[in-house]
């Protein structure tokens, strides 16, 4: 009876004991993956190429072509406060985040002057999971598409996971947001259905008619936030 | 009212748009070895549900509480708020499942032992079975509050539950159709698994 | 005697198509030949250590709770080998993570390691797990060749066949399972074993 439970809990111990240390050694390693892993879906976003790059150079691009700004929700740019000062808030229904510092909300944002963009963070609810990702904007009329990338999510396979994938990304470049003064945003229809000379749609994904879905309105939602930016800038 | 019919587009997704053995191809295991017979399927099945239903809410509480970044606060000494115990998880989980499966095998032990020995095996096999464990993983990977994992749970189960029972009650009618040496038994049910996943593709439009 | 133990599984007691063992990650992660490879390594890896490992305790691991002991060890390996890839694949990480984690239950890696490593010694348990791993390997990495080739029209990232010709099913969970029948029937009329 003893022998059992000797046992296990020492097998336990010395596997528990194992993987915490495994873990520690490799934490700084996974980190640094994810930051970097964010940095290149934000150059990715703008048109740099990345595939090219190694690490270092990725967060040398970054550095050269990417600043951080943060914005107050009316608009304004706030100087001091930086993004890693943002505390981030996730609506668990519709997957949208809030960022706050000191209980006020505020919109970070990135701006690129070498590649011309305004990068925003976007995030809602595919069919499972929450997507995050990035969405690039040209500077000179706040309206024409630049790129979106999508950076975490745990949509299926083969299916809603298509948003990483390149064919569908670039549909949206050099799509339009607004038509005259009003937001439009990009319209995703089902899959083969898009008219490719429409500027305010693009196709969406075959089987994936919810994480499409999800795609359209958490874009229009995040970027009905930035729009007070967008009109005093224009 | 809101909630109630998030709940139930949860449901709808996981039972149909996307059932977790014939769209994310968990459980085939116990699925491609009992689906011969319609009564242990259909037990399997009950099992299923049960073990499901309840092993998500409880790695969900122990995912909450225990493991994630900062999950220790609640005990109060503010030095263990920093520890994240994240890579115990898988660890974690399955030893929950197991306890619970051997605590369902005592209870249908005890309450029905007809259905025990028509299960013999399967049962301590759930254990092991894909589905249990990657419900639980799905629930941690996509975020779900506590009510969203009970329903998850339920709904994961009940669609293992029709795919198994569906599946033993073509292959029973099957026992009197000549199916090719080479096919029979895995190969052919394989092929018919291809059909019925195809079949519930079909859900896959459905704007909820 | 040696040569048999690896050799078998690779095509006589193929654990997918003989053993029907670990059918769950053969159809979900050959999308793509690059994930059929990874998953390979790390099934392998797993197989293969948690055989060393469990026969080496066997002994001495008390015969009621010996599936909870395979659970452990499996789970500790398997963390191991998914928190190594978030550290040094960080992309294929994303793409696998929870089928990584789902090799716990992988029926080859306990059906193993209760069938053979409990009763044999380790040289001979280590040569069954890489043999084991490897036949799984053989079939996931032909499964992916056919998904990827008749679905994407490429080959690792490769194109051969132009979009055009490509049959969106094969990416699908039915084109799996069908290649996968398919697959089997060939396989087990070539070795004359009929199923009863």
């Amino acid at each position: 009876m003893k022998n059992k439970y000797v046992f296990i809990l020492t097998l336990t111990f010395v596997c528990s004991t194992l993987l915490a240390l495994f873990s520690e050694g490799l934490k700084s390693k996974t980190l640094f993956n994810k930051e970097l892993d964010k940095k290149k879906n934000i150059l990715e976003c703008v048109g740099i190429d990345i595939d090219a790059l190694s690490n270092v150079e990725i967060i040398n691009s970054f550095s050269v072509n990417i600043e951080e700004i943060t914005l107050d929700i009316s608009g304004n740019v706030i100087d001091n406060i930086t993004h890693d000062k943002l505390k981030i808030s996730n609506d668990n229904i519709t997957g949208e985040s809030k960022y706050y510092y000191l209980n006020v909300e505020y919109l970070p944002a990135y701006i690129s002057a070498n590649m011309n963009a305004l990068i925003i963070p976007i995030s809602g609810k595919g069919l499972w999971s929450t997507l995050y990702g990035y969405f690039a904007i040209d500077l000179t009329n706040y309206s024409t598409v630049k790129g979106i990338t999508f950076y975490q999510h745990a949509e299926t396979p083969g299916l809603g996971a298509e948003i990483t994938k390149n064919w569908f990304k670039s549909s949206f470049i050099g799509k339009e947001l607004y038509l005259k003064n009003e937001l439009k945003s990009i319209k995703i229809t089902k899959a083969g259905k898009a008219n490719q000379s429409d500027l305010y749609e693009v196709d969406g994904i075959s089987g994936a008619t919810i994480t499409s879905r999800g795609v359209e309105i958490l874009l229009k939602r995040d970027l009905l936030k930035y729009q007070v930016y967008f009109r005093k800038n224009k | 009212m809101d909630l109630f019919v998030h709940y139930i587009s949860l449901a709808t997704k996981s039972i149909f748009i996307e059932n977790i053995l014939l769209a994310y191809f968990l459980g085939m295991c116990s699925f491609l070895a009992i689906s011969k017979n319609v009564e242990a399927s259909k037990g399997i099945g009950k099992a299923v549900i049960f073990v499901n239903a309840l092993t998500v809410p409880l790695n969900w509480v122990i995912n909450t509480y225990l493991l994630k970044e900062g999950a220790l606060s609640w005990i109060g000494i503010s030095a263990l708020a920093y520890i994240n115990l994240e890579f115990l998880r898988i660890l974690c989980f399955i030893a929950t499942i197991a306890a619970l499966v051997q605590f369902v095998e005592m209870f249908i032990d005890k309450f029905s032992p007809t259905l025990y020995n028509s299960l013999g095996i399967f049962l301590p096999l759930i254990t092991v079975n894909c589905s249990i464990l990657g419900a639980s993983i799905f629930m941690n990977e996509r975020g779900y509050t506590f009510g969203e994992s009970i329903v998850f749970g339920l709904s994961a189960g009940v669609g293992f539950y029709l795919a198994i029972v569906t599946m033993a009650a073509i292959r029973f009618k099957l026992t009197y159709s000549n199916v090719p040496d080479g096919l029979k038994g895995l190969g052919i049910t394989m092929i018919l698994t291809g059909l019925l996943s195809m079949a519930y593709l079909a859900f896959s439009g459905i704007q909820l | 005697m040696n040569k048999k133990i690896f050799l078998d599984p690779l095509i006589d007691n193929n654990p997918v198509s003989r053993q029907v063992l670990g059918i769950c990650s053969a159809l979900a992660v050959t999308v793509k030949l690059e994930q059929a490879i990874v998953m390979t390594l790390a099934l392998t890896f797993v197989v293969t250590m948690s055989n060393v490992i469990i026969s080496m305790l066997r002994k001495y691991i008390p015969s009621s709770i010996r599936i909870i002991v395979q659970l452990t060890v499996i789970s500790t390996l398997v963390t191991l080998i998914d928190r190594t890839l978030m550290a040094y694949m960080y992309d294929v990480s994303k793409e696998l993570s929870v089928f990584i984690a789902l090799i716990v239950t992988n029926c080859i890696v306990m059906g193993r390691a209760d069938a053979f490593a409990m009763q044999n010694k380790v040289k001979d348990s280590f040569l069954d797990g890489l043999g084991n791993g490897l036949g799984y390997g053989s079939m996931l990495i032909l499964v992916a060749f056919f998904r990827e080739l008749l679905g994407f029209g490429t080959l690792f990232d490769f194109r051969i066949i132009s979009p055009q010709y490509n049959n969106g099913l094969m990416l699908l969970a039915p084109g799996a399972f069908i290649i996968l029948g398919l697959i089997i029937w060939v396989q087990r009329s070539y070795t004359s074993y009929v199923e009863e």
